[in-house]
């Protein structure tokens, strides 16, 4: 969509498509900046981020810990501000904070160098978050009509794609393919298709995604007895994790800490025999 | 003659968290309950059968935080004061429900237990925990594993320093309390990325386990699948986790814990009981809480309100009846498996440790059960440690593993999503911070050396994937919040001191009195 287009929605329908991009820091970018950032992305719709896992309790066990009123003014701010890739144009204060929660000390937004890290999420996840305070923005901040974008190598099939980003909103989150190499630029590009480099990431290979396809043959096994076996295991149709075990167990017998046992119906109890 | 092996391995783990600077902290209770509810009991049920001459396998990884912890003088003094605390309610409990004859015999068997936890901690181990355990390792009983410093997500650092750094000082901090060099590693999460096994062999340990796609997905294809071990190219061995024996204990629609006759969770006297009677017992806010005392049964599908009362000695029956079945399933399993495969087969069970005994009050008698049914009820399983049966079967296929971990969906997603992904940026920071401030000073003086050791610490606990985890999880997030904000402001102030040579001493004696984890780290770990 181009400006004019955007700038005809209202803030809230420009929120909702912001977080079909899971851009961080949307609830507190103005208008404006949201206009700007929708009509840069490209075409192609990003994957939201994952939401957190249905579970509700750790493994160690629910706390809800009484919510701690303290006096000392300036820390609320700081607490909110400093939630994780908001953008450094805090805008107004948030909407109804009646108690301080302690979230410890205040962090750097930036640690004055350039750097860009990514980090494995899953086999078709690279999570990229960079650091252009070394010099780089200040550096490219004279190149008339670029871009700022994330240059995603493969490495493999040595191609590559690029992808708008916002300097300012400090991490993306990839969709990649799997088993595969990948180095991710981040940099501008100018009008005439240069690319200016700011940082480059490590190389990273995504993990595979299911059985491989060699054999040993000291260790023969063909490929119908292998699914026989995995299927004995019962492993990977149900993809049944270690830690998420215990989300199952304890799901069927939930119950909000706090409140008064008589009179609370267990959320979603369900057991048989 | 057997047909295969069962190897149970139970995962204790807590985060770090001591507070010297309040009289009274809840996170800490997470402690205390462990230690009431599944770390004595167990020590109990293999006190009882070294006694009753019953011989049987175990293992456990016990991790460094909690080894330290343990180990402290200051918990120590506060979890006994909190288990009196609650033999003085168990107590008042059995007078209370003198009349009630469905609450009375759990009130009675409440402290009956609470009686026999104490005389097992404070006189039959001396208030030491790791001791036990110790013991039973050196008997060849139990074989403990060591988990990387801090149960850091290794997948998730940053440079080949830092895992060498989680790996050495775990290794340095098991031998402490253990004596001896480990052998196997449980991988916190079963985090696995390819190449681990370099820095693990670089620490002289012998194998680690993995998540069951770990091993399925490796290359080439492995042949015994999870049912024996593999060898990594460099030889460091690795463990699969079976699911189908995790499944029966685990799993909510299919496993043991949730049997109607088994006690619920859920209503605990914290809650349940008057207000006024029970505000002795809770923490200094007055919130309810729960205090460990619960009276009821899961009793069906039903709510909260239609509990039944908890009956022990049908609970018991239960417990006897599900290690039987357990067995059994083991049995076809292993008999299947070795004709299938040609060869014995290795099930490796693990399990959070917690889930016995906390989660699942039953779950201690349930392995009692299931070690002694399996050394004299039968002959077609032997329980056995994943060392000892490496050392029976020196021939494996040597395969590269599979990035993965036993995390939900199998991969890196809890501890890397848009509720925590932004720790990430300022923990790598800290940690190539520290790699060259540990490269640049060889020769420190004390002072400096001794801030150098504390920012190790502040990292070391920064790394924990306990923060991570609880802001997926969405629990106690500002707790996670504040240790993980806390410890990397504490690691740079140390930092810049560091480097202007210029040390606050008194904060940093402050600093090393709190946060006093792992007294004999080595910054220098972070040197290589």
């Amino acid at each position: 969509m181009n400006r004019a287009e955007l700038k005809r929605l209202s803030r809230r329908e420009l929120y909702e498509m912001a977080k079909a991009y899971d851009l961080q820091g949307r609830s507190r970018m103005s208008k404006e900046d949201l206009v700007e950032f929708l009509s840069r992305v490209s075409a192609k719709k990003v994957m939201p981020g994952p939401k957190a896992p249905k579970r509700h309790m750790s493994k160690r066990r629910v706390r809800r810990r009484r919510v701690e009123v303290r006096t000392a003014g300036a820390r609320a701010s700081a607490a909110v501000a400093n939630t994780p890739s908001s953008t450094r144009r805090a805008a107004a204060p948030p909407a109804q904070p009646q108690v301080f929660v302690d979230r410890g000390p205040e962090l750097p937004w930036e640690y004055g160098q350039d750097k860009i890290f990514a980090m494995i999420r899953d086999p078709n996840w690279i999570y990229a978050y960079w650091d252009l305070s070394g010099g780089s923005r200040a550096r490219l901040a004279s190149v008339h009509g670029g871009v700022w974008i994330l240059r995603v190598h493969n490495l493999g099939a040595q191609y590559w794609e690029d992808i708008p980003v916002l300097p300012e909103g400090g991490n993306w989150y990839l969709p990649v393919a799997s088993d595969t190499e990948y180095r991710i630029d981040i940099g501008m590009l100018d009008p005439s298709g240069h690319f200016h480099l700011a940082a480059s990431s490590r190389p990273v290979r995504t993990p595979r995604m299911g059985i491989s396809e060699s054999v040993d043959e000291e260790w023969l096994i063909l490929e119908d007895e292998f699914r026989r076996l995995m299927e004995f295991s019962d492993g990977l149709t149900t993809r049944f994790s270690g830690s998420r075990f215990l989300s199952e167990v304890i799901r069927g017998r939930r119950r909000i800490p706090g409140m008064h046992s008589v009179g609370i119906s267990s959320i979603g109890a369900s057991r048989r025999r | 003659m057997s047909h295969g092996y069962l190897a149970l391995v139970l995962h204790a783990h807590l985060p770090y968290v001591r507070h010297p600077e309040f009289e009274d902290f809840l996170e800490e209770d997470w402690l205390y309950e462990a230690i009431t509810e599944t770390y004595v009991p167990l020590i109990d049920v293999f006190d009882g059968l070294m006694h009753d001459g019953i011989d049987f396998r175990i293992t456990m990884s016990l991790t460094p935080p909690l080894c330290e912890m343990l180990a402290d003088d200051l918990l120590r003094a506060r979890y006994l004061r909190r288990l009196d605390k609650l033999i003085e309610l168990a107590d008042r409990e059995v007078h209370r429900t003198r009349s009630e004859p469905a609450f009375h015999e759990s009130a009675v068997m409440y402290l009956e237990r609470f009686r026999r936890v104490r005389h097992i901690y404070v006189n039959v181990h001396g208030g030491n925990i790791l001791t036990a355990f110790k013991d039973f390792q050196d008997a060849g009983k139990l074989e403990i594993l060591t988990c990387p410093a801090t149960h850091a997500f290794l997948p998730n650092l940053a440079t080949p320093q830092g895992v060498r750094a989680q790996l050495k000082t775990a290794v340095a901090n098991y031998e402490k309390h253990f004596r001896r060099k480990p052998k196997g590693i449980w991988l916190s999460e079963c985090g696995y990325f390819e190449g681990i096994e370099k820095y693990i062999k670089e620490a002289g340990i012998k194998y680690f386990f993995l998540d069951a796609h770990g091993v399925l997905y490796g290359s080439p294809r492995p042949k015994y699948g999870v049912f024996a071990p593999v060898f990594c190219p460099n030889g460091v061995a690795a463990f699969g986790r079976d699911i189908e024996s995790s499944k029966q204990v685990w799993s909510s629609e299919e496993g043991y814990p949730g049997d109607y006759d088994y006690r619920e969770f859920y209503r605990d006297l914290g809650f349940d009981g008057h207000y006024d009677y029970v505000r002795p017992y809770l923490h200094g806010d007055g919130v309810r809480r729960n205090v460990g005392i619960k009276y009821y049964r899961i009793t069906g599908d039903v709510t909260l309100d239609r509990k039944e009362p908890y009956k022990p000695g049908p609970a018991r029956e239960k417990a006897a009846m599900h290690a039987g079945n357990f067995i059994f399933n083991r049995q076809h399993q292993v008999a299947w498996l070795h004709h299938y495969l040609g060869r014995e087969p290795l099930v490796i069970s693990p399990y959070d440790a917690e889930l016995y005994g906390h989660w699942w009050f039953e779950g201690p008698d349930f392995i009692n059960l299931v070690l002694r049914k399996i050394a004299c009820d039968q002959d077609d399983i032997e329980t056995i440690t994943p060392g000892e049966y490496l050392r029976d079967h020196k021939v494996n296929q040597r395969i590269q593993p599979a990035f993965s971990s036993w995390g939900d969906k199998g991969y890196a997603e809890v501890w890397l999503n848009g509720t925590n992904d932004w720790v990430y940026k300022h923990l790598h920071h800290a940690e190539e911070r520290m790699v060259t401030l540990a490269r640049r000073h060889t020769e420190p003086h004390a002072p400096v050396r001794r801030a150098l050791n504390q920012a190790a610490r502040e990292l070391l606990l920064a790394q924990s994937s306990d923060w991570a985890f609880i802001m997926t999880t969405g629990t106690v997030v500002s707790y996670a919040e504040k240790r993980t904000r806390k410890h990397i402001f504490n690691f740079l102030r140390l930092a810049d001191e560091i480097e202007e040579n210029h040390i606050d001493r008194q904060w940093l004696q402050w600093l090393e009195s709190k946060n006093n984890i792992f007294p004999e780290v080595d910054y220098r770990c972070y040197a290589r």
